[in-house]
């Protein structure tokens, strides 16, 4: 007693070195309850007040000293676990609040710390133990809110609703409120797991409302839904059916003890990645030929798509057995974490149970080790499951050997090193691991890392450490924080991918899956690869017909994989995904050059449709061509273009230039307005003209393109399309400086050597370029001939008949059939008129005011004279009719007139004269 | 020195406009009828006479030339006898000013380019006569009408 008061004064008023505090309380302090209390008292109030003082290490360690004194003071228990908790001795923390709650079990505050802090941590079972210790204080304001969170990190998406609104009826104080935020962003995940996006995106929202960061989930949604709209799409709706229908095919056979071909699943999995089950079956089938990373991705795979509970929980089974089997060592905490997450969906299998009891054992879970064995034992012995009976032994000896191992947590993990150590930090830890005392190595890495600088080492050990007990959120915080002080670590990136594809977060974890391949990581390939591809799949089918290069370079890396995995049997051990994946990319290049070759029809065809309607069409040259009756229409419209549109541009552009010239823009604008602006103007003359001749085009079926192809109207709406654009700049009101008057000017020229110059020559070009035909001996003697030969063939008889041509080389404008017509229809009724005989002659006849000459064919006989109302209206059976409708047509004219003997009359047709060469030279006069 | 005085015959008034602007070296008339021509060039001294070919935007009673003929010259068919006429009046009106007695320069608006043997027959019938195309730029005209009047080039453009 006497060494304890003299401590109790000591700590009163020094600081204390712990250790050797340590060591002299237990030698000082007797089985006396009241000096213990009391002395635990004064190390209550010490360690108060160096918290108050901020001084968390000392704090920490008096209260140690205090609970070590007096074991049953739950609040001290308390104190002491967040005091740990803080410092980031989570092992600590958890044996303090366990004391505390075990001291005292109705000390709320206690219950909701400790399930608040292990619904942080959020492993294996700490989501059920704080389930549990929510249910015992359900009455405590903040209780259902904390539930409503630990529901929805469960999975329990309803129970956490039902909380949720106990919660909103019974809102937690002040100081608890933060909590709120996290209650919905677990509830959003929840829901975000089962695929209930807009559900999801509530309550995230409702997070971000309340001050949360929800950047990365509101991107996980749009992914989500992204995914959901390429599955929603016909083909892929079949693909991920063939998929399902596979999977349970193979499951099925799986189950049975069969080990079923998996080609066709592979290949429809590849069409349609996003089928969780498709993933599973692929898993179980790959980790039942021994290829354990390709299982573990392809189950991993499945858990990060939506899937149905049993799906899941047989997934995270198979997963759970991958760990526990995982060879050189298994991965224990990772087993018992997928276990604990498969117990709730479904009953595990007996030797999953048992090999799930090893797990949690080996991770030093030894309270949910005594639980689960508790409970198999009592399930064995009650005789509920007959298998059970069996390993009847070996749950009792699990048992025993748990309940000898219970509380024996190191709180001190310095005072646990083994008797000789190393004394570097990162190798002492290293031995304490290799010792199976993971949580002491964490200690001593932990303490490296406060005192020392910053090591690479030390944050990737912590890591495998902090993976090995189950932490996994730290394990990852501590690989990105080895990472962050040095970042060229190629299998840390690695490690890091995976591990993050364990934690669903497949966007990080691929980044650094490919950050790996790049620093020569050769495992990662076939991940990245597959990662690519699948990138690949959810660009839309336009991009992935379009891209092949990714493709290639997809290709590319995979060959010098295999150029790496010749050399080193390691790699070489994904040899067969490798072979999927070139299959994969093979059957995406084939699509792509069938969808490039279809692509290119389309884009050819709709080209050319384009094309066609831009510069296809027939020119008004084509038009008369194919249609010879078009021909006095065009010519006529022809015609009136170059008078109305043509005539006077060129001096009304000329005085506007003047006008430019002499500053005037008025002026020049007026003249312009006049010629292609206003109403009534030659362009408005022209555009009807152009619609005048679209129609009579259309009504026989041929399409004009004035605009683009028939040279004529093309120069003259050039011509007019420069003067609009004339008339824009100078319309503007803004300062009107040198160079853009040039400009102008140079516009209105251009306008001028558009409409007279190329589209006068077009027009005349167009109008010589009208059917002529030469009226010349040839041409009339066949239509002698013809009409000789029927004469004789009715009546026996030949007629006579004469020709005469009195000029030479003359021409009509008019079609060849047509003139034949004119005079076959002439002759023919001479000569029914008369058998004495007819004479044709062809000669030229000038106007007297005009000087227009016209080509007049008159046919002679000696019949008897035509009545007055025969030429005036002639009868078309009667021949005479259908060539006054021809001569009509080609500007001509039908006289009868007597004729000196020995004829009696003369039918003439007058047809103008037309010119086939534009400079006929004068001498020929 | 007084400027020569030239008649425009026509039946709008694009040509007085246009070719007004051309400044003080002439003094211009405008006739849109033949009857009216005939009037002018009895009480002014025309120098020389523009004559544009197709008048189709005056009253049919306004247009010179004998329908009759033209009637006959077509056929018989009145409507195209009155475009006849109105089509070619630039022509009867200058008939109508030779008839006249009037004996000055015409320079016919129309493009005989395609149509020179025409042309050498109207000029040998109504001499002093000559053409100016529909693309003629301002110094073309300038240069035509100069010859026409009888004046130096050199002096119009000054």
């Amino acid at each position: 007693m006497t060494g304890g008061l003299v401590l109790w004064s000591w700590l009163a008023v020094a600081p204390m070195t712990l250790p050797d505090a340590a060591t002299a309380l237990c030698a000082a302090v007797p089985d006396d309850p009241a000096a213990s209390r009391a002395l635990a008292a004064t190390l209550l109030a010490k360690a108060r007040a160096l918290r108050e003082g901020r001084d968390m290490a000392r704090a920490a360690a008096a209260l140690r000293l205090a609970v070590a004194v007096w074991t049953k003071d739950a609040a001290a228990w308390h104190e002491l676990a967040q005091l740990e908790a803080q410092l980031g001795q989570p092992a600590a923390a958890e044996a303090a609040w366990r004391q505390a709650v075990a001291a005292q079990p109705e000390f709320a505050l206690a219950r909701l710390a400790f399930a608040e802090w292990l619904a942080q941590r959020g492993q294996g079972g700490d989501l059920d133990l704080a389930a549990e210790l929510l249910r015992r204080a359900q009455r405590e304001p903040g209780a259902s809110c904390l539930s409503a969170r630990v529901a929805a990190l469960r999975g329990q998406c309803d129970d956490a609703d039902r909380s949720w609104q106990d919660c909103a009826r019974n809102p937690p104080r002040k100081p608890n409120r933060p909590p709120v935020v996290e209650v919905h962003l677990a509830r959003g995940r929840c829901r975000f797991a089962r695929g209930q996006y807009d559900a999801a995106e509530a309550d995230w929202e409702l997070a971000g409302a309340a001050g949360a960061d929800i950047s990365a989930q509101l991107a996980l949604l749009a992914e989500a839904r992204r995914k959901v709209a390429v599955e929603a799409q016909p083909e892929m709706r079949k693909a991920m059916a063939t998929v399902t229908e596979l999977a349970r095919s193979v499951l099925h056979g799986l189950d049975r003890g069969q080990e079923p071909p998996d080609q066709g699943l592979a290949r429809a999995v590849a069409a349609a990645p996003a089928v969780g089950i498709g993933h599973i079956a692929l898993g179980e089938l790959a980790a039942r030929q021994g290829r354990f990373d390709r299982a573990e991705l392809h189950l991993l795979r499945a858990l990060a798509l939506p899937l149905a509970d049993l799906d899941r929980g047989r997934a995270l089974r198979a997963l759970a057995r991958l760990c526990a089997s995982a060879q050189p060592a298994p991965r224990w905490a990772e087993a018992a974490a997928f276990w604990s997450a498969a117990a709730p969906i479904d009953e595990l299998p007996r030797a999953d149970e048992l090999a799930w009891l090893e797990a949690l054992r080996r991770t030093g879970q030894l309270r949910a080790a005594l639980r689960l064995a508790t409970r198999l034992l009592a399930r064995a012995v009650d005789g509920d499951d007959p298998a059970a009976s069996d390993s009847l032994r070996e749950l009792r000896a699990h048992k025993l050997a748990l309940e000898l191992a219970g509380g024996t947590t190191i709180d001190d993990p310095v005072a646990a090193l083994p008797a000789t150590h190393p004394a570097a930090p990162i190798d002492r830890a290293r031995a304490l691991a290799r010792g199976d005392r993971l949580a002491d190595a964490i200690a001593v890495v932990r303490a490296a890392l406060r005192d020392g600088p910053a090591q690479a080492e030390l944050w990737r050990d912590l890591a495998h450490y902090q993976r090995a007990v189950g932490d996994v959120d730290a394990s990852v915080e501590s690989l990105t924080r080895s990472l962050e002080v040095r970042e060229a670590q190629g299998p840390v990136h690695w490690t890091l991918g995976r591990w993050l594809m364990d934690a669903g977060d497949d966007r990080t974890a691929l980044r650094h899956v490919r950050r790996a391949e790049s620093l020569g990581v050769a495992a990662a390939v076939p991940v990245a690869v597959r990662a690519d591809l699948d990138d690949r799949a959810l660009t839309g089918w336009v991009g992935r017909l379009a891209d092949r290069a990714t493709l290639a370079a997809l290709i590319a890396r995979l060959d010098r994989w295999e150029a790496r995995a010749r050399a080193d049997p390691n790699v070489a051990d994904r040899a067969a995904d490798v072979t999927e994946l070139r299959a994969a990319i093979a059957a995406e290049q084939r699509l792509a050059v069938a969808g490039q070759a279809a692509l290119a029809l389309v884009l050819a065809a709709v080209g050319a449709w384009a094309a066609w309607r831009r510069w296809g069409g027939a020119t008004l040259r084509t038009l008369v061509a194919e249609h010879p009756d078009t021909g006095p229409e065009v010519q006529r419209i022809v015609a009136a273009v170059r008078h109305e549109v043509i005539k006077h541009n060129t001096l009304r552009l000329g005085a506007a230039v003047e006008a430019l010239g002499a500053g005037d823009r008025g002026a020049a604008l007026e003249i312009i307005y006049q010629i292609a602006g206003r109403t009534d103007s030659p362009r408005d003359k022209l555009e009807d003209y152009a619609a005048q001749l679209d129609r009579i085009g259309r009504a026989r079926g041929v399409r004009l393109n004035l605009r683009r192809r028939d040279p004529t109207f093309a120069a003259l709406f050039a011509g007019f399309e420069l003067l609009g654009g004339a008339i824009t700049a100078l319309t503007r009101t803004s300062p009107w400086p040198v160079e853009r008057r040039g400009h102008v000017d140079r516009r209105l020229r251009a306008a001028m050597r558009m409409l007279n110059a190329n589209g006068y020559a077009a027009t005349a070009t167009l109008l010589d370029s009208m059917r002529l035909v030469r009226v010349d001996a040839v041409l009339l003697r066949a239509a002698c001939d013809q009409v000789c030969a029927e004469s004789a063939q009715a009546s026996g008889a030949m007629t006579p008949v004469a020709l005469e041509i009195h000029v030479a080389d003359l021409w009509v404008a008019a079609p060849r059939s047509a003139l034949n017509e004119i005079v076959v229809n002439l002759v023919r009724n001479a000569v029914q008129a008369t058998r004495d005989g007819v004479a044709v002659t062809v000669d030229v006849d000038i106007a007297p005011i005009t000087a227009l000459e016209s080509v007049v064919v008159a046919v002679r006989d000696r019949g008897p004279p035509l009545a007055a109302s025969a030429v005036a209206q002639p009868q078309a059976d009667h021949g005479l009719g259908l060539v006054l409708a021809l001569v009509d047509r080609h500007g001509g004219a039908l006289e009868v007139t007597p004729a000196p003997a020995p004829w009696t009359k003369a039918v003439a047709v007058r047809l103008p004269r037309a010119y086939p060469t534009a400079m006929e030279p004068l001498a020929a006069l | 020195m007084t400027p020569p005085t030239v008649m425009i015959a026509e039946d709008g008034d694009e040509y007085l406009e246009t070719l007004g602007r051309m400044g003080g070296e002439f003094s211009w008339l405008q006739a849109k009828s033949a009857r009216v021509a005939v009037e002018l060039v009895g009480r002014h001294p025309v120098t020389c006479a523009v004559l544009d070919m197709r008048f189709d935007r005056v009253a049919r009673g306004d247009l010179a030339g004998d329908f009759t003929a033209a009637l006959r010259q077509v056929g018989g068919d009145s409507e195209r006898a009155w475009r006849y006429l109105a089509q070619h009046q630039g022509l009867f009106v200058l008939a109508a000013l030779r008839a006249a007695g009037w004996r000055g320069p015409g320079l016919i608006a129309y493009d005989f380019t395609r149509e020179l043997r025409r042309f050498e027959a109207l000029r040998s019938q109504y001499a002093p006569l000559d053409w100016i195309g529909d693309d003629a730029t301002a110094a073309a005209w300038r240069k035509k009408l100069a010859a026409a009047c009888g004046i130096a080039t050199e002096e119009v453009l000054s």
